[in-house]
């Protein structure tokens, strides 16, 4: 598979630094899975699918990659390579779908594909303040946590999560994306309360397509094996503690 | 009682001669013993440097056709984080740990196969694909001589076998397989990967960052047969690790009869689940349908015909 120079019909500017950039691509990819986007000349980087038919990205600008990724306009073309990797498994009748951040961009998309299979779907949508949080999920009740409480309540996610059960709650499985201590503490309440939990991991891309082994986590490879792991993560010894950087030196997260 | 696949490398057991070839999901002990798990002979480690190194920036890898183009650089956390990692994988994988380096000077390569024996793999496979600072950066693998004198200082520094890597972009690979034979070698992988590049028009860029990149997969499968084939029509001795294009267990046989002793696979692991137990499997399944009963069995019918007519 090379990079295939793909036409960009649309922007939507969804934060100050987060823009979802529509393509002239109807292909299909499952929620989690993700695009290598190449900017010639500069670098090559994983993006998670926010969305197919049309095809569409989340790019969050905060490295030089990212960056100049999202100066690209409409009717401009960018060099995409996918989709690659294992997304979601689309099951359940009542799902929850949380997101920190740009991660929201995926869990967003598996929402409206479970809604489309007649799911009861909701979700919460965390960020650090107002000005990070992304567009939620159209038809679905949403909860907001911002850590300032610049936007809906003050606090986490998970506070928000805990919330729901004490109201009585009941969730087959919880799809969510984010920082990796968000993601491993959800984990965690899936397990005490065994529920199914679907995370989308992130680790140092090379390769994109289990070749040079740079995104191990575990013994498991997070571009071929994953992005998508369940409750399994938690016994990864790395799991939210540590990664390889780009020299695969190890690292805490 | 044995199995058929059993086989001996430089005093080394292999339970089957599939063998995880340096670069390919192997950049920790994890992923090492994870390939032992899933039913490799024996495990190459990434090629390591002395110093920590950053490796291109994308795209390092792409896969087009059969055709995997690479140029990853080389990236790696250094000789310290090194060790640990083979000494992890050591005690986990169950199968022999091949060490591999590269260095840009003779006297660094000394330095890497004197510090890594301390993790004691049982091989040290010598990456000589790489450019001699000293000698306005022509590959080690290029010349007769530079390998020769990459396969001395090594064999100075340790007392564990040794493989040293060719490159299939030379004029004549039987020359430098000779000199490093000479040199003391215990052992040759051939082939590392064959140079190429991939152009977008589109984008007027080659794709690779490094520009320039090694192939590697199945359509490379003859280039390597021919080199083992080259090594040993003319003379040397010392076993070969046949490395190059080798995805089912077909290929093994082939490569048996192009002379090798083991077999490196690399570009396969990215491809199939369960790569090794199915290799192992598909050469039992070959070699009983086809009567042979051993690996020995497989070699060429010799009726004397001239390799040196023009193609
Ligand atoms: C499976 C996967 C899906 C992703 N999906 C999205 C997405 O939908 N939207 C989005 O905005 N971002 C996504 N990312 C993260 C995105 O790849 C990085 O933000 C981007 O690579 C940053 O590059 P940069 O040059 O702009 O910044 P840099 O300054 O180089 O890096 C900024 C941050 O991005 C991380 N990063 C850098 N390079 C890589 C790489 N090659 N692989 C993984 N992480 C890297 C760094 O560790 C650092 O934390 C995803 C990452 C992965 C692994
Ligand atoms: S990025 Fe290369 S193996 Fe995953």
């Amino acid at each position: 598979m090379l990079p295939t120079p793909t036409k960009i019909t649309r922007v939507e500017q969804e934060t100050k630094t987060v823009k979802t950039y529509y393509f002239d691509d109807q292909s299909y990819a499952i929620p989690g899975q993700f695009y290598m986007v190449w900017v010639p000349g500069l670098e090559e980087k994983p993006m998670s699918v926010s969305g197919t038919r049309p095809l569409s990205l989340t790019i969050c600008g905060i490295g030089p990659a990212s960056i100049r990724m999202n100066e690209y306009k409409e009717g401009e073309c960018m060099f995409l390579r996918g989709p690659l990797g294992k997304g979601f498994r689309l099951e359940g009748k009542s799902v929850l779908g949380i997101g920190g951040g740009y991660g929201f961009g995926p869990v967003r998309y598996a929402l409206l594909e479970m809604q489309k299979k007649g799911a009861k779907t909701k979700a919460i949508l965390g960020a650090k303040n107002k000005d990070w949080l992304l567009r939620p999920a159209a038809g679905c009740e949403t909860i907001i946590t911002t850590n300032d409480g610049s936007s809906g309540k003050k606090g986490l996610v998970t506070d928000a999560l805990l919330g729901l059960f004490d109201s009585g709650e009941k969730f087959d499985t919880i799809f969510t994306c984010g920082p990796e201590r968000m993601m491993k503490a959800i984990a965690e309440i899936c397990k005490d309360r065994k529920i199914g939990c679907q995370m989308l991991l992130e680790r140092y891309m090379k390769c994109g397509i289990g070749v040079c082994g740079q995104c191990v986590i575990g013994d498991r490879l997070v571009c071929r094996d994953g992005p998508m792991f369940g409750i399994e993560a938690l016994s990864f010894a790395d799991f939210g503690a540590t990664k390889l950087d780009r020299t695969s030196e190890r690292i805490p997260i | 009682m044995a199995s058929v696949l059993e086989t001996s490398l430089c005093g080394i057991t292999l339970h089957n001669p599939f063998i995880l070839a340096s670069g390919i999901r192997d950049l920790n002990s994890a992923l090492l013993v994870r390939a032992a798990k899933e039913g490799a002979g024996a495990v190459t480690s990434k090629s390591v440097s002395l110093a920590p190194r950053l490796g291109h920036p994308n795209p390092t890898v792409v896969f087009h056709g059969g055709i995997m183009l690479n140029a990853v650089g080389l990236s790696g956390p250094g000789i310290d984080a090194e060790i640990k990692e083979l000494k992890a994988a050591k005690r986990a994988a169950g199968v022999p740990i091949i060490a591999s380096v590269f260095a840009q000077s003779v006297e660094d390569f000394y330095e890497l196969a004197y510090r890594i024996s301390e993790a004691e793999p049982e091989m040290i496979e010598v990456n000589i694909s790489c450019p001699n600072v000293a000698n306005e950066g022509r590959m080690f693998s290029a010349c007769a001589p530079d390998a020769a004198d990459v396969t001395h200082a090594v064999k100075k520094a340790t007392s564990i076998p040794i493989s040293i890597k060719l490159s299939p972009n030379v004029t004549d690979i039987a020359e430098i397989a000779h000199a490093v034979e000479a040199a003391g070698a215990d052992c040759i992988t051939a082939i590392n990967t064959v140079g190429g590049m991939f152009i977008d028009p589109i984008a007027r860029r080659p794709l690779l960052s490094n520009k320039v990149g090694g192939l590697s997969g199945s359509l490379i499968k003859p280039v390597a047969l021919k080199a083992v084939w080259e090594i040993r029509r003319r003379g040397v001795k010392i076993p070969v690790i046949g490395t190059g294009g080798i995805s089912v267990g077909k290929d093994a046989a082939e490569m048996f009869c192009a002379g090798a002793n083991a077999i490196g696979v690399g570009t396969a692991a990215m491809g199939r689940e369960n790569l090794f137990s199915s290799l192992c499997l598909e050469l039992e399944k070959f070699m009983s349908e086809n009567n042979y009963r051993s690996l020995k069995d497989l070699k060429l019918i010799e009726d004397g015909s001239d390799a040196s007519h023009p193609y």
